[in-house]
């Protein structure tokens, strides 16, 4: 219900069942209200289709767990900023704080074993209080604030060690390597994730208010929400989800590398806006985030199998980052137009 | 983007400071009003009180002539990067292409003026700069048109066009990088007058340029007001897409100027150069204490935004700091100093 | 919950003493008492400006006081936040729509209180049940799961309503509920409101119809310029008489109005239409003319300005000025023709708050006052000091960003940068909302003084006196279309707002 207005426009829909009359239009406006509700699902389906057409390996199961297992990473870290963004904000530190997490797991694993995990996690963590508690009580713009923490998480991930760390730790490399059944191990511990944000977000108080304080954020505050605590805890979950994504790039690479994971911040944007997440915040799903981030990687894996340039594919992905934002503002607009007459 | 965050968040921790003590709160509003009223801004005593702090720390060394030049030297490129950046922000926007714009327009100029290169006919040097500054100002144009006339934000327009300049710029290079490029272009990066490098003398000249446009022409006059509120700017009969148009081409251009900048004082281009840019200049910008919310901000801001980040860089560099803690020193100086600042601005300023 | 916890005035629920506001030095409030009963209807009424809802703010914590001291149930308060507030009981229904609109009806409406269930989750079915219960009360049959996004403004306001019912109240703000609402939902809510006063619950109740004080209120406080002028037993005063102490002087002096219409039509109107929000509007205005447009809000009478303007294009019709029909599609075009347009929304629409005095008063004219590309500094300050003695601006130098100015000293600025530019017809939306009362008469007698200069005025305004006073001609519009059009001899204050009621009472 709450979920996905960029996506829907009810405006649109209420117009189309009031000015037209007729069972056909009325199918017809149904059939429009759901693909408009299902955008992304929709676009999900499309892109799966595309890729049984394009190549004979897309369905394979070797290459379904090579998406699923990209997916685990970007995944994790797009549930994060996709709250970040609900909330009204923005994480631009997620990339450089996967980095940091990777090298603080690499450098301690020797000694502390698989505990490495929730240190790497708790590192993350830190470096979400820092970008929260400057966006709340400092009142930085979460862009400039974020955009400092980038700086901070990967000077630290660099100063730990500048050439990277091997990690040898089989249980570590050995949980990476864990399927159940068919599917990797990674891509549930991605999947428990999503649901559980996704209950957050829909069964709790704090989920409740991360919505309020995106949507309306002087309500919020008027019905007594407490704003800098909401919004420090959604910075804190982003910046933990990174430490984890960390740990599993870790496990995945075997390695701790400082410069790992540039520009994932923007990744992590795009496949949030795919999901149907507002950018203004107040609205959005995390389950269509799940899709925004396989519909992001499918393209690139259909792109990869059927051997387009690798720097085309970058051109492709701007082309679908700009019409994932700009179709919904579109019909959102022109739902408003209809309303009014 | 930020603007829902910028204005009316809670006020955590400020309890103290509002209690009904009017004599209190006043003595401090004076206080901050005496701190603002500094002559030449906060900002410019920040980096007075750096400057000394360098002195001190470094024996002298930070003072050092040579050493001065090498600071102004290597923020040259930033130095035009940050000011086509300042364009978008006080339109109440932001260009995340301007670092990806400034390789292409390197690229673009080096290729046409080197022998070696094949993806771009040989030039003579004044058309392969000119080719240059073409690119900036296509990319440029592209963003202006799709930010003044459609609703999407300029942060994801200006991401995309990001990924799609980064995109070209490897699918036209292979990724391979431009050497040897014309021999007066690594001339005039080696070049000094009067002491002073060629490159700095570029960056004043652009600097001058950019505050003649914002302060002393009705296009300026025009930007502050869009940025500042869009639809009192529409219903006073100022052509809000043209002059996002104009603000967006003018900060391609000026990041055309930089990548050539760039290419003169490295003589070699990666494709992968220069993916640092979008973030510096950014925080060039918000250091200097423009508003990212828009309208509000001058060019001399901007400047001593590039300057105080140039010399912290510069005194961890003398300190031996290594360069990889230099980042995140860096990041906490951000937080500090738009903090400081924004705190300052909002007790003084506090609007109903 | 009414247990009498102050010994000296029984049955105070709250008192506020010596309240005062300053916003960037301008007093919104000069030291305000107000004191509520428990099971009392209080009004509080006074003009646009005087500092009713800044006092109310104060009260919920949405605004701290710069001075003064707030006691709720004995305890003596040097401010409020909104969550203490609310631990208090005090609750408010704002004016502006308050709801997060991606959120459902009710999660808005338990928004910072929502109950949990014993594992900690929040109580959903619960919610919705008390939520759907408070509906029925209020005799509304909304379902509880719609977005708020998707209401009309007038189930957003009932919505408004029910949220401050789900809490515990003790103390209920309402800040013009009734404007948006029906009759028949307006009845709804005074019965809910004497309920509430029955269980001893004190309600403050801003209105700016007296006939409801009358008909609702138990005791009434006057606010004027910031100040509580007086507070009577509602049984001991009038109207005429309210009216006496908001305005605090003769409503006749304050317009002093001069008639200097000419015969030549300055600007004629034919068959506009914006779907959905005028129909088929007609109208002539003359040199020196000032036409006033009355009604209620929502008829369409903003959106008329900013068609005849430009900034809306209308979907039919033509406006003319001088005789030559507006090319419309811009707010350029309308300019290029003469028009001014002074918007309601001030801080919104008419200034770049953040700009100067002098960036503000040349921006139109920008053009005129530039050699090529490049600004006439001397020009520039010539014009704006023109101005700022002319209109008697009160600001500290041309350099000061007009946010830092009052409200009449901002208006001013808006009405000298379409003067600046030289203009024949100037469209003014409620030209003296949020000024104070002394300001006020200095804009009328500007726009009495562009009159005689022969501009011509076309006045939205709610403020009945003030289109009384001002027109020389009113037209008032109902639901998009004009329902009357009154000589100023014809115009009373009973033939307007027969005429600005809508006749169905069907209201969306």
């Amino acid at each position: 219900m709450m979920g996905g207005t960029t996506t829907s426009s009810p405006g649109d829909q209420r117009a189309t069942t009031e000015t037209t009359s007729g069972t056909w239009s009325r199918v017809a406006g149904r059939s429009r209200r759901i693909l408009g509700e299902h955008a992304v699902e929709t676009l999900f389906v499309g892109v799966v289709l595309l890729g049984f057409i394009a190549s004979p390996n897309f369905l394979t199961t070797f290459n379904v767990n090579s998406i699923l297992q990209q997916a685990a990473v970007l995944g994790i870290l797009a549930v994060g900023q996709a709250v970040v963004i609900i909330s009204g904000g923005f994480d631009l530190s997620v990339g450089s704080v996967v980095a940091l997490s990777t090298m603080v797991t690499a450098s301690t694993i020797a000694e502390f074993g698989l505990l490495s995990i929730p240190v790497a996690v708790l590192a993350g963590g830190a470096m979400g209080a820092v970008s929260g508690l400057a966006v709340t009580w400092a009142r930085i713009p979460p862009f400039v604030a974020t955009l400092a923490v980038l700086g901070i998480a990967r000077g630290l991930a660099f100063t730990i060690d500048n050439q990277g760390i091997v990690i040898s730790d089989a249980q570590l490399v050995a949980f990476h390597a864990a399927h159940v059944g068919p599917v990797p191990l990674v891509a549930l511990v991605w999947l428990a994730i999503v649901v559980l944000v996704h209950l957050l977000l829909r069964f709790t108080r704090t989920g409740t208010h991360w919505y309020a304080v995106g949507g309306n954020l002087e309500t919020a505050r008027l019905a007594g929400v407490p704003v800098a605590r909401v919004q420090l805890k959604a910075y804190l979950l982003s910046g933990c989800l990174a430490g984890l994504a960390g740990v599993l790039f870790a496990a995945r690479s075997s390695s701790g590398s400082p410069g790992i994971a540039a520009g994932w911040e923007l990744d992590s944007i795009a496949v949030v806006v795919i999901g149907g997440v507002s950018l203004l915040g107040g609205a959005g799903n995390v389950l269509r985030v799940a899709l925004g981030v396989l519909i992001y990687l499918m393209l690139a894996n259909v792109m990869n199998l059927v051997n387009v340039d690798t720097y085309l594919q970058n051109v492709l992905k701007a082309v679908l980052i700009l019409s994932a934002v700009t179709i919904p503002l579109f019909v959102q607009r022109r739902g408003q137009a209809r309303r009014a007459s | 983007m930020s603007a829902p965050n910028a204005g009316v968040t809670a006020r955590p921790g400020s309890s103290s400071e509002t209690k009904g003590n009017l004599p209190t709160s006043d003595e401090h509003a004076a206080r901050v009003a005496r701190i603002r009223s500094l002559p030449g801004g906060p900002m410019l005593w920040v980096l007075g009180a750096l400057v000394v702090v360098s002195v001190v720390l470094t024996d002298g060394v930070f003072i050092r002539p040579s050493n001065l030049t090498t600071v102004l030297f290597q923020s040259s490129v930033i130095g035009v990067l940050a000011l086509a950046q300042a364009f978008a922000v006080l339109c109440k926007g932001l260009d995340l292409s301007v670092g990806a714009t400034a390789i292409l327009a390197a690229m673009v100029t080096g290729g046409a003026s080197s022998v070696e290169a094949t993806f771009m006919p040989h030039l003579p040097l004044p058309l392969a700069i000119l080719a240059g500054l073409a690119v900036g100002l296509s990319v440029g144009v592209l963003n202006g048109l799709v930010v003044g006339f459609t609703p999407v934000p300029p942060f994801i327009v200006t991401l995309s066009t990001y990924l799609l300049v980064v995109g070209v710029t490897f699918l036209a290079t292979g990724a391979a990088p431009v050497t040897e490029p014309d021999e007066r272009i690594q001339g005039f990066g080696d070049a000094n007058v009067l002491f002073v490098p060629a490159p700095v003398l570029v960056w004043v000249l652009f600097i001058v340029l950019a505050s003649v446009l914002l302060g002393r022409t009705k296009y300026g006059h025009m930007v502050y007001a869009v940025g500042g509120n869009e639809t009192a700017a529409r219903l006073s009969g100022v052509s809000v897409p043209r002059v996002k148009i104009i603000v967006y081409a003018t900060a391609g251009l000026f990041a055309a100027v930089a990548g050539m900048l760039f290419l003169a004082r490295t003589g070699t281009v990666l494709p992968s150069d220069g993916e640092s840019f979008m973030l510096d200049s950014i925080a060039a910008v918000a250091v200097g204490g423009l508003s990212l919310a828009g309208g509000a901000g001058r060019v001399r801001d901007v400047v001593l935004g590039v300057l105080v980040l140039a010399v912290v860089g510069n005194l961890l560099n003398i300190l031996g700091v290594s360069q990889y803690l230099q980042t995140a020193v860096q990041g906490v100086i951000i937080l500090v100093a738009v903090g400081a600042t924004l705190r300052l601005g909002r007790r003084s300023g506090a609007t109903p | 919950m009414t247990e009498h916890m102050d010994s000296a005035v029984p049955d105070a629920l709250v008192r506020m003493v010596g309240i005062t506001k300053n916003y960037a030095g301008v007093a919104a409030l000069k030291g305000v008492d107000l004191d509520l009963r428990a099971g009392e209807v209080h009004c509080l009424i006074g003009e646009n400006g005087a500092g009713k809802s800044t006092l109310t703010r104060i009260l919920t914590g949405a605004e701290q006081p710069t001075q003064g001291t707030i006691e709720v149930a004995g305890h003596t308060h040097n401010e409020l936040r909104p969550a203490a507030a609310h631990e208090l009981g005090i609750s408010a229904i704002y004016q502006e729509t308050d709801l997060v609109p991606d959120l459902t009806v009710w999660q808005n409406m338990y928004l910072g209180h929502e109950p949990r269930t014993r594992y900690g989750t929040l109580d959903r079915r619960g919610m919705r049940r008390s939520a759907r219960h408070v509906l029925d009360d209020l005799g509304v049959g909304l379902a509880v799961d719609l977005r708020v996004a998707d209401l009309s403004a007038a189930n957003a306001q009932l919505v408004q309503i029910a949220k401050a019912l789900t809490r515990e109240n003790r103390v209920l703000i309402m800040d013009e509920p009734s404007a948006v609402l029906s009759d028949h939902e307006l009845s709804g809510l005074f019965g809910i409101i004497r309920t509430l006063c029955d269980r001893g619950i004190g309600i403050i109740y801003i209105s700016h119809r007296l006939d409801e004080v009358i008909q609702l209120g138990d005791r009434v406080t006057v606010l004027r310029d910031g100040r509580g002028v007086e507070t009577t037993e509602v049984r001991d005063t009038s109207i005429p008489a309210m009216i006496r102490s908001m305005v605090g002087r003769d409503l006749t002096d304050q317009f002093g109005k001069v008639p200097a219409a000419r015969e030549t039509v300055a600007l004629s109107v034919r068959g506009l239409t914006a779907a959905g929000r005028f129909q088929d509007v007609s109208f002539d205005v003359r040199h020196g003319e000032i036409l006033g447009i009355a009604g209620l809000v929502g008829a369409g009478r903003s959106s008329l300005l900013s068609g005849i303007f430009g900034d809306l294009s209308p979907d039919d019709g033509e406006v003319a000025v001088e005789g030559q029909r507006l090319a419309g599609g811009s707010a350029r075009a309308g300019i290029a023709h003469g028009i001014g347009l002074v918007p309601e929304d001030r801080r919104g629409a008419g200034l770049v708050l953040g700009r100067s005095v002098q960036d503000n008063v040349t921006l139109p004219s920008i053009d005129s006052l530039s050699w090529g590309p490049f600004l006439r500094p001397g020009a520039m300050r010539r014009v704006t000091r023109r101005f700022i003695d002319d209109f008697a601006i009160r600001t500290p130098s041309p350099a000061q960003p007009v946010r830092f100015l009052s409200g009449g000293n901002q208006q001013k600025v808006v009405l000298a940068k379409w003067l600046a530019r030289g203009v024949s017809v100037l469209l003014l939306d409620e030209p003296t909302v949020g000024v104070d009362v002394g300001a006020k008469s200095e804009i009328y007698a500007l726009m009495n003084r562009l009159a005689e200069d022969g501009v011509a005025i076309v006045m939205v305004s709610s403020d009945l006196p003030e289109v009384l006073g001002m027109s020389d001609r009113v037209i008032v519009m109902s639901e998009g279309r004009v329902t009357a059009e009154l000589s100023r001899n014809e115009a009373t204050q009973e033939a307007i707002m027969e005429a600005a009621v809508p006749t169905s009472a069907a209201v969306a």
